[in-house]
Parts: structure tokens; C-alpha cells; sequence
């Protein structure tokens, strides 16, 4: 199609331009939606959710394969065997605790394979 | 002006969601967990409590007969760890190396739950579980540990599917804040 008014022309650009700029803001603000104007796309969510493919906001994916062939002490809970383990590689409680992490896989480990 | 500052000490109870169905983004439901030397899950008259939206935490507290003390446990603000139990399952079955570490997460905590329940694991099904659950503990790698271990999926499966039917037999789901309610209502149905 060929357009041979100059005043067409203008309309058509001007189209273009309005139409990309719609789409680039509905794109953005579905990324976004907490920064909406629409009260649709902006839903409250009080608690965060892992990211996808993740099992928890630590990641999930700590495999503390640095401790194979650890043992507990005789005294030591599982927990004080996690601790001391996770202390001398990070030091001093500097490292997650949560139901993920490498502290609690070493603390679960060592509480059941020692028990 | 003196100013007091309480040196009791805290700790964050652990929000976690159970993902049953694989086509729904979200957990379809929670519980609580008090982190100590025994990890232990929230629990009413040998009941595990769960409950269906984050919302109901604090409102599933109130019935819960846990050592709970709201000047030293915290209420989390967001979910501590998601269980996808379909992805277990299908890693269990399929998988040669589980990246995430979702099967030793699951298992960790299943094995929490289980023992909440007082029922006794059978000892084949504990050993199968227990194994597997070392090995991945420190390895990522799957394939070796059924081949080395000479112990098929199929039963690891098995002992798992054990393991879900143990939970399921032993819940109370909180549904709404009226849950004493429904409570009291199925006490009077079953008496």
C-alpha cells in the first residue's frame, strides 16, 4: 500500500508511535505490577514466594558436599555438629539456618545417620 | 531516660508451603515448624496442623499445643521453603541428578512430620528413605546410589507414597479463622 498524502503519513507515524508506547507500558507494568495504575494488575501479595524453579528463598540448592566423611563429636547434637562444621568454613554463625540451607541438611543428616 | 532492652532471645517459627498439584503455582498449603534440636511441625491432639492460606499462621497458632511463646518465637513474614511434592515424585522416578536438592529437602521434612505423627515408619521403608537421604545430603548425582545401593526407584517410591499416607491419615487443614468450629463440629459427629 502505498500512502501519497504527506497528511496520511503523519497519521499513520503517529499511530505507530501511540500503539508501541501502549504496548511497551502494558508490558512493563505486567512485569511490574506493583508500580500500576490499575488497581487489576496491582494485587497484594504479603508474602514473598521463592523464585520459580527454587524451593526456598535460600535457594534449595546447598548440597554441602565440602563435609563428606564428617563426623560428630560423641558430645554433639546434630545441631552442635552443623554448627561447628559451618563455623570454621563461614565463621562465626555467618550462614543461613533455615529448612534448606546447608545447616539443617547437616544437622538432619547427622542426627539420623548417628542417632 | 532509661531505656530497657529485652536480651530474651528470639527465633523465626518457618513458614513452609506444600506444592501437591503440579499445575498450580502456588503451595496449597502451609504449616508452621518450630526450628530446634528437633525440628517440630505444628500439632493439635497428635493432629499435624496445616493450614490453606499464609493468612490462617498466626490463627493456626492459637490451636496448636506446641511449646509456643510469643516473646521468643517470631511469626515469619514469608515462606521459609516450598516442598514440591509432584517434582520429588517425578525426580524420584526419572531423574539422574537433582540440582535443586528438592528430594533431600522433601525428605527432611517428611521425616519431621512422620515422626509427629507417632506412627511408626516400617523399618525396610525407613532404611530405603534414610539412605537415599544421606547420599543426597552431599551428592547431587541419583543414578549412582540405585545402582551402587542395588536398590530399585520403585520401592523408594513406595516407602515415599508410605510416608504421604502417614501425613495425610494424621491433619487437621484450617480453612477459615472459624476453625474451633469445625472442630467442635467433627467432634460431635464422630461421637
Amino acid at each position: 500500500m502505498v500512502i501519497s498524502s504527506p497528511l496520511l503519513k503523519k497519521q499513520v507515524i503517529i499511530s505507530t508511535l501511540i500503539g508501541l508506547c501502549l504496548l511497551i507500558g502494558a508490558t512493563f507494568f505486567i512485569a511490574y505490577p506493583k508500580l500500576s495504575p490499575l488497581p487489576i494488575l496491582r494485587i497484594e501479595q504479603p508474602y514473598k514466594q521463592p523464585k520459580a524453579g527454587l524451593t526456598s528463598k535460600e535457594g534449595a540448592t546447598d548440597i554441602p558436599s565440602w563435609a563428606k566423611g564428617e563426623k560428630p563429636l560423641t558430645t554433639e547434637s546434630g545441631r552442635d555438629f552443623a554448627k561447628r562444621l559451618l563455623d570454621n568454613r563461614y565463621g562465626n554463625s555467618n550462614y543461613p539456618t533455615g529448612p534448606a540451607s546447608e545447616f539443617n541438611k547437616l544437622k538432619k543428616y547427622a542426627d539420623r545417620h548417628f542417632e | 531516660m532509661t531505656e530497657t532492652i529485652s536480651t530474651q532471645p528470639t527465633e523465626h517459627l518457618w513458614l513452609i508451603g506444600f506444592s501437591l498439584d503440579p499445575d498450580t503455582a502456588s503451595p496449597d498449603f502451609y504449616t508452621l515448624i518450630f526450628p530446634g534440636d528437633r525440628d517440630e511441625p505444628l500439632q493439635n491432639e497428635g493432629y499435624l496442623i496445616f493450614f490453606s492460606d499464609p493468612k490462617l499462621a498466626s490463627h493456626a497458632l492459637t490451636f496448636a499445643q506446641n511449646d509456643y511463646n510469643p516473646t521468643i518465637h517470631l511469626l515469619p513474614n514469608e515462606i521459609d521453603a516450598v516442598y514440591d511434592v509432584a517434582q520429588t515424585l517425578y525426580l524420584l522416578n526419572q531423574a539422574e541428578i537433582d540440582n535443586e536438592a528438592a528430594i533431600v529437602n522433601c525428605l527432611n521434612i517428611m521425616f519431621d512430620l512422620v515422626r509427629a505423627t507417632t506412627l511408626p515408619m516400617p523399618p525396610e521403608y525407613k532404611r530405603l528413605l534414610y539412605a537415599l537421604a544421606d547420599h543426597l545430603t552431599f551428592e547431587r548425582e541419583l543414578t549412582p546410589f540405585f545402582e551402587q545401593q542395588q536398590i530399585t526407584r520403585q520401592s523408594v517410591i513406595d516407602a515415599f507414597i508410605w510416608c504421604m499416607g502417614a501425613i495425610a491419615s494424621k491433619f487437621k487443614l484450617i480453612t477459615q479463622p472459624n476453625f474451633n468450629h469445625q472442630i467442635s463440629n467433627q467432634k460431635e459427629t464422630i461421637l
